[in-house]
């Protein structure tokens, strides 16, 4: 097994100043350079970085919007925990991923891993 | 399905009489849904009812229900049904969402009407999603005035509002910011008439001085309507006009003979206001601006700027119509003013007030006498004495019936 640095699974995410134009209760959807798509958000001027993707519709947290900690997806009106990513009311049932982050020169940085690979794969990784 | 043949409307006016089945008649108000509320441009919203982006306001265009919405990219109108089985896609009047999901089986659009999801989706794999967006209205705005349209191929809003553009000028240019701002709040007041009964009476100078003698009554004889609230014909200043399109107006400004007065204040009640609007306009447009007052204009079918009080006209069958109306407040004035401005609504509009209240009840008397007992009604007050100004405008004395012939003129020719 290969020993990955954690400083390599920092990836960029947004210029802390992007969000100025994010109203406080709303999301900003970002891809990263791995492909996975991930929404931020800024409450009390700490920032959250979670996936994009429902775990139910096909619908981008980014544009649901925000109820303290609890982001509603747009679709179906499920919610999640920005902090934990649990999912908090139907018809959401299973967690989204969280990641942590850190703020360096204006730059907001999350430790976000590619988009999952399909379960089979997984297998065989493992 | 009821076994209708098309009324022939244009047999049911003529030039000064006009036929009461236009009221009363079931097959021309369904005529009425399609060629006058599906056809063309129909008042729907303000935009500062719509300041943030997922914002929406569940409204109608006739009978049909629309969601107003703001996205990204900018206002949309979509007709508020799901297209899988038909359900009111947005029960709430208001919010705030950047997707619409249906409560029924969940389908999900997005402001602009797009089909973005479709739960379980396995089993809907062969259905074509690109065909099953929400029907959108073309839509189009003047100074904040959101008008939309389900024909899509009609002339631009310029075009149509015409004559009646200098109305919304006359509302928004009141302000120092040079926009009017609507509240969250509306009264709805249900008038069991027809709903051409309310868009006709809105520039019926003639039944003021008959249908609202309490209020002539109640309020100072030195107030701003002091110049119409008279029983000799000579006396009265004020005009009816005819603006084109199915547009009419009432005239107060020789009512209005100082600054201000349209708000029944003194020039220099609001100091600061008067400052910000000659900072903005110079002194000489301001105080022309703050003289003239308010627009008294109705434009066709659907949209009534009453002064200081904002209306807007709802069918809801041959014999119920909405009359929904908020305060026309503006943007950039201290609070004070605007404070004014509802104070005067609530005796003329609110649900106890002295004018839409008798309206209400010369309409429902009308409808009910009309119904079942049809006959012909005289529309030919003043023919003999208005006159032709500019860009085709008809004007005459504030009785005069040059407004209603001019909506029944236009009215006719939507049938053509």
């Amino acid at each position: 097994m290969n020993q990955i640095d954690p400083q390599d699974t920092w990836k960029h995410i947004c210029n802390v100043d992007e969000l100025d134009d994010v109203e406080e209760d709303e999301g900003l959807q970002v891809t990263v350079d791995n492909g996975a798509v991930v929404a931020v958000f800024r409450v009390n001027g700490e920032f959250y970085v979670i996936e994009d993707l429902c775990s139910h519709g096909n619908a981008s947290l980014a544009e649901g919007f925000l109820e303290d900690f609890d982001v509603e997806c747009p679709f179906h009106g499920g919610k999640f925990d920005i902090r934990t990513g649990e999912a908090t009311a139907f018809p959401c049932a299973t967690a989204i991923k969280v990641y942590e982050v850190k703020v360096g020169d204006g730059v907001l940085f999350a430790k976000v891993s590619p988009q999952a690979p399909p379960p089979d794969e997984e297998a065989k990784d493992a | 399905m009821r076994d209708t043949t098309t009324p022939d409307i244009g047999s049911l006016i003529k030039d000064e009489t006009i036929h009461s089945s236009l009221y009363t008649d079931r097959d021309i108000f369904e005529l009425e849904c399609e060629k006058i509320f599906e056809g063309n441009w129909v008042y729907v919203a303000h935009e500062s009812e719509l300041p943030r982006n997922g914002d929406y306001l569940r409204r109608t265009m006739g009978t049909t229900p629309i969601l107003v919405t703001k996205s990204a990219k900018g206002i949309h109108v979509v007709v508020n049904r799901c297209t899988h089985r038909g359900n009111l896609l947005c029960p709430a009047p208001r919010g705030r969402q950047k997707a619409f999901g249906c409560k029924y089986h969940g389908w999900v659009f997005g402001p602009d009407g797009e089909l973005v999801d479709i739960p379980f989706p396995d089993g809907s794999e062969n259905l074509d999603k690109s065909k099953l967006g929400l029907r959108a209205a073309r839509v189009e705005s003047y100074r904040g005035f959101i008008f939309a349209s389900l024909n899509h191929d009609v002339d631009d809003l310029i075009t149509y509002l015409g004559n009646a553009r200098q109305a919304l000028d006359r509302a928004s240019d009141l302000s120092p910011v040079g926009e009017i701002q609507l509240s969250k709040t509306w009264v709805q007041h249900s008038f069991k008439a027809n709903w051409k009964m309310i868009s006709e009476n809105e520039a019926d100078g003639y039944h003021v001085n008959f249908v609202h003698d309490s209020f002539g009554k109640a309020i100072t004889p030195e107030g701003k309507y002091d110049n119409v609230l008279k029983e000799d014909e000579e006396g009265i200043g004020s005009v009816s006009r005819y603006l084109g399109n199915g547009h009419t107006e009432i005239d107060y400004e020789v009512s209005y003979g100082a600054p201000m007065k349209w708000l029944g204040v003194k020039e220099d009640r609001y100091p600061e206001y008067t400052a910000a609007m000659k900072e903005r306009y110079g002194e000489q447009e301001a105080n022309t601006i703050m003289r003239k007052g308010p627009p008294h204009t109705f434009i066709f079918p659907n949209l009534f700027l009453a002064e200081t009080c904002f209306v807007v006209i709802q069918p809801i069958s041959v014999n119920e119509s909405i009359n929904w109306h908020t305060p026309l407040y503006l943007k950039g004035v201290p609070d004070k003013l605007n404070q004014r401005i509802l104070r005067q609504g609530e005796p003329a509009m609110g649900p106890s007030a002295f004018l839409t209240a008798d309206d209400a009840v010369i309409a429902e008397r009308q409808w009910g006498a009309l119904d079942g007992d049809p006959g012909w009604l005289d529309l030919s007050r003043g023919a003999d004495r208005e006159v032709q100004k500019d860009n085709g405008v008809l004007q005459s004395h504030y009785t005069d019936e040059t407004s209603n012939r001019g909506f029944w003129n236009h009215y006719k020719s939507v049938f053509q």
